[in-house]
């Protein structure tokens, strides 16, 4: 894969827009939090379910809390869990895969053979599950993200690093005597990053999506720790009344996600050799 | 036996091995979940005799493996246990009998939306690539996937339920009671899940009609003077058609996910909205066969779509 | 067989691509004739802009490409005046292609069967014959000797060698009885062995068929087996044009004397096998004047202002270099 240019990165207009909302976003939860004058447990009884207008651009909810505010503190708790769900989950994945392409035989038919019993289960089934065996809460939602994210990574990895491995550099470096460590992490992995990091943008924007699913429901984050799913839920409870609390708050996730989407669809298109060649014809 | 039939009565047997391994892991699972079944049952105040009488009466200080053995023997005959919680004292089978048809029929409705709508908004995106019509379709696609399907299920509710009245809101009517009402009432659930999909299936057409549009034996074909329309056909489109039911088959794990949530929103009687309320009760048996069914569902289904593209491939049918 | 008039007439094709930036020319305005009855033989090495001119021929390029001629013409017609809808009627019927990658050319969903089905209601909805026989398919396998016709037919794409598919396209393409069938390096991709027996297969059919022929070919010891008249193809141009015999008896481009130089060293045994040093101009290196310069053993100062006119020095030799004129 090699790096890809900064500069082609701009020229894309997917990867540009995606960059643009992604880091709007991210710079929403990060600074935006602090920058707002509400805090989000501050409640407010005389203002409640206030429609959005200049004070509150979101309105306020049955405790009179401003909800941009939480939704952007509760921003920071879904982005932090996914984003260390699919660390997770990416780590051991990668790992798994690298290992099952390089001894191949036995262990990569067993481990494999795990990969695809979890495969098996629908994913949000398997987060339920999880969260139902582990308990609610937030550590154990990064858990159930990791463990249903685990075999994606797991398997795209095999299958490239597979390719990669009789690529003439790695032989080199077998003969050369180099570890495998070294061969797996500083040889093979750096081409097959590509794939995985648009697998990775990608399973953070929907891991928000589980964990903001699980907590709509009540078996992920608990109130009153605000998460996107907790501000849903809450919303859920009077939303033919104050529909701006659920919808708003669902729409901060789709932003999110539609910027992740297309940031990791601009980095396949710059780096998916075959794209380019087509484009360049 | 024939090649075919050796074929598919292996992978059949591979299946039931997963489903096998894959009930076993579920079942150690859930015995290393949080809190005793007996307290749940009878509450926190149970008397020490009571609670140990619950546990003898259930077979819950036998060995692990021997539980799990006794649950499997009962399981093959159909026999799932009974509710501890959530529906006190009922046959699970019963239990999940009369909700798997709910969950399956949104399920099927919402997979044949998602294909209706991609088939033509993939085929126009492949064919007018590059114009209006593609760069619509192309956006609309993102936005689909972008969007969490509880949420777009308000706002379905909010548009056409509440807003115009065409839909209800809530409720379901079960489609052994009624087809159609069923698809009246299922349809806003249906679309929100299948929303999303159809933009992955949408995504997914074109890429594939594309790829096959620039094939060389389509080049060939339009050499001989052929007909346009059956070149696409014959040549684009049925070629096209192995990755894209090859996708579709991979994302009824997010499908099924989806109409978990939808179940529980729309206030569907399914497996899903089961398995939910069963986790809040703390009735772990319920919980266990609910994840088994869907596991279950989920292989059946990658079964019968390995097999479509086995005979729609005859480089893998020989 | 005597040559007919020239069915087709190409004069001054040009071909350019757009790239991502600027236009890359692959044909610079060539002139040719396609004679009814005759094997024209298009002799280049890749990049030569063989196989480019005679796809435009057949409109079978890509919507980014540029075509213009001052002109092209089929019986008189022009060719590129119909609708796509207009000249899918010249498809087949006048006009057809026979594949370097036979593989590529078959649909590997469908059966060797339907494929040869497809041909027989062509050839219905051309006029070639009334209404489909159903032997035929099987008789069109058979004449291009594919043993056990009928075990083929059941067959997939992926089932066949490449030999035995590039027969197959060729029965098909001639069950059409086109005008003119371009030959684009069939044998290209086949091994020696195969190679033979595909160019025997082609000089039997030769005999029988009406068609005109053009063949594509960087091989000049095939050419001259094969074909009646010859042209050679340099970086998008004709260097030179003439009769097949006399060609190779005496060629009179450097270009073209390296190549029949070179040909007729395989077959001897030598030391060292001569070649023609250095590359194809590139449109990035487009010299002025001849293209060939920079290769050629008798250049100078002549050869570098313009590019060089056609001229034909003796009756029907036609040659594109100043060492002649």
């Amino acid at each position: 894969m090699g790096r890809f240019g900064w500069r082609a990165l701009l020229r894309n207009r997917t990867a540009l827009t995606g960059t643009v909302i992604t880091s709007f976003v991210l710079l929403a939860i990060v600074i935006g939090a602090e920058l707002m004058p509400y805090s989000a447990t501050d409640m407010d009884f005389i203002n409640i379910l206030a429609p959005p207008s200049l004070e509150h651009p979101f309105g306020t909810d049955s405790f009179g809390r401003d909800v941009l505010t939480r939704v952007l503190f509760g921003g920071r708790i879904s982005f932090l869990v996914s984003g260390a769900g699919i660390a997770l989950g990416g780590t051991i994945g990668v790992t798994t895969g690298l290992l099952a392409a390089w001894y191949g035989g036995a262990s990569d038919t067993v481990l494999m053979r795990i990969v695809d019993l979890l495969f098996a289960f629908p994913s949000f089934v398997l987060a339920l599950f999880l969260m139902v065996v582990l308990g609610f809460g937030v550590p154990n939602v990064m858990i159930a993200i990791a463990l249903v994210y685990f075999p994606l990574f797991a398997r795209l990895t095999r299958n490239t690093a597979l390719l990669v491995k009789e690529e003439p550099y790695v032989q080199a470096a077998r003969l050369m005597g180099q570890p495998t460590r070294r061969i797996l992490f500083l040889e093979i992995l750096p081409n097959i990053g590509a794939p995985i990091l648009v697998q990775a943008s990608v399973g953070v924007a929907f891991g928000v999506v589980i964990e903001a699913g699980l907590s709509f429901l009540g078996l992920g984050v608990q109130p009153p720790t605000p998460s996107l799913g907790v501000i849903m839920a809450d919303g859920r409870e009077y939303f033919q009344r104050s529909p701006w609390v659920l919808t708003l708050s669902g729409l901060f996730i789709s932003i999110a996600l539609l910027g992740l989407n297309l940031l990791g669809d601009g980095i396949r298109d710059l780096t998916d050799p075959r794209l380019r060649e087509r484009l360049a014809t | 036996m024939t090649g075919t039939g050796r074929y598919i009565a292996w992978r059949v047997a591979s299946m039931l091995v997963t489903v096998f391994i894959g009930a076993a892991a579920v079942f150690f699972a859930m015995k290393a979940a949080p809190g005793d079944p007996a307290l749940s049952v009878l509450g926190e105040s149970a008397t020490p005799e009571a609670v140990a009488e619950f546990r003898s009466r259930h077979n819950l200080d036998a060995p692990l493996p021997l539980q799990f053995w006794t649950w499997l023997a009962a399981a093959l005959q159909g026999d799932f246990g009974l509710s501890l919680t959530v529906a006190g004292g009922r046959r699970i089978s019963d239990l999940i009998l009369q909700r798997l048809p709910n969950t399956v029929f949104i399920g099927l409705f919402a997979v044949a939306m998602a294909v209706l709508v991609s088939l033509t908004a993939g085929t126009i995106a492949a064919l007018r690539r590059g114009q209006l019509a593609d760069t619509l379709a192309t956006t609309l696609a993102v936005v689909g996937i972008s969007m969490p399907d509880f949420w777009l299920s308000y706002i379905l509710v909010f548009t056409l339920a509440l807003g115009l009245g065409l839909f209800p809101s809530f409720g379901f009517t079960s489609p052994l009671d009624s087809f159609s009402g069923a698809l009246y009432s299922g349809f806003l659930p249906a679309a929100a899940v299948a929303a999303p999909m159809a933009a992955v299936f949408s995504r997914t057409l074109r890429a594939a009609l594309l790829d096959q549009l620039h094939r060389e034996h389509v080049f060939a074909a339009r050499s001989f003077g052929f007909h346009p329309l059956a070149i696409f056909v014959h040549g684009v489109f049925r070629n096209a058609l192995i990755p894209y039911v090859t996708v579709i088959g991979l994302q009824i794990r997010y499908i099924l996910g989806g109409v978990v949530v939808i179940e529980r929103i729309f206030g569907i009687p399914g497996l899903g909205s089961l398995m939910v309320d069963a986790a809040f009760a703390r009735d772990y048996p319920v919980v266990q066969a609910c994840a088994i069914v869907f596991l279950v569902i989920v292989l059946s289904v990658n079964l019968a779509v390995d097999l479509v593209c086995t005979s729609l491939d005859p480089r893998r049918s020989r | 067989m005597t040559p007919g008039p020239p069915l087709v007439e190409i004069r001054d094709l040009r071909v350019s691509f757009r790239v991502s930036d600027g236009e890359v020319e692959a044909v610079r305005g060539i002139d040719l004739d396609i004679r009814g009855g005759e094997v024209l033989g298009v002799i280049g090495e890749s990049g030569s802009g063989k196989t480019v001119s005679m796809t435009a021929l057949l409109r079978l390029l890509p919507d980014n490409v540029r075509v213009t001629a001052e002109a092209l013409t089929f019986a008189g017609e022009p060719v590129l005046a119909p609708s796509p809808t207009e000249f899918r009627a010249w498809r087949g019927r006048r006009l057809a292609m026979i594949f370097q990658n036979p593989a590529g050319a078959f649909n590997p969903a469908k059966t060797i069967r339907w494929h040869l089905a497809r041909i027989a209601e062509r050839r219905v909805e051309i006029g070639r014959a009334e209404k489909s026989d159903p032997g035929e398919a099987i008789r069109w396998l058979g004449e291009v000797g594919i043993p056990k016709p009928e075990r083929v037919l059941a067959l997939y794409p992926h089932q066949l060698s490449g030999g035995m598919l590039q027969r197959a396209l060729i029965a098909m393409v001639i069950a059409l009885e086109p005008d003119v069938i371009v030959a684009d390096e069939p044998t290209t991709n086949l091994d020696y062995l195969v190679e033979r027996q595909v160019l025997d297969l082609l000089r039997n059919l030769r005999a029988r068929l009406r068609s005109a022929i053009v063949f594509i070919t960087h091989d000049m010891a095939v050419a001259e087996e094969l074909c009646d008249r010859i042209s050679v193809m340099y970086a998008g141009e004709v260097v030179e044009t003439g009769a097949a015999e006399a060609v190779f008896a005496d060629p009179l481009h450097p270009y073209t004397r390296g190549l029949v130089e070179t040909a007729h060293e395989l077959d001897r045994p030598t030391e060292r096998l001569r070649e023609i040093p250095g590359e194809l101009p590139t449109a990035a290196t487009r010299p002025q004047g001849c293209l060939f310069a920079p290769r050629c053993p008798h250049v100078h100062e002549r050869c570098l202002p313009a590019t060089p006119p056609m001229i034909e020095p003796r009756a029907g030799r036609f040659v594109r270099c100043v060492l002649y004129g």
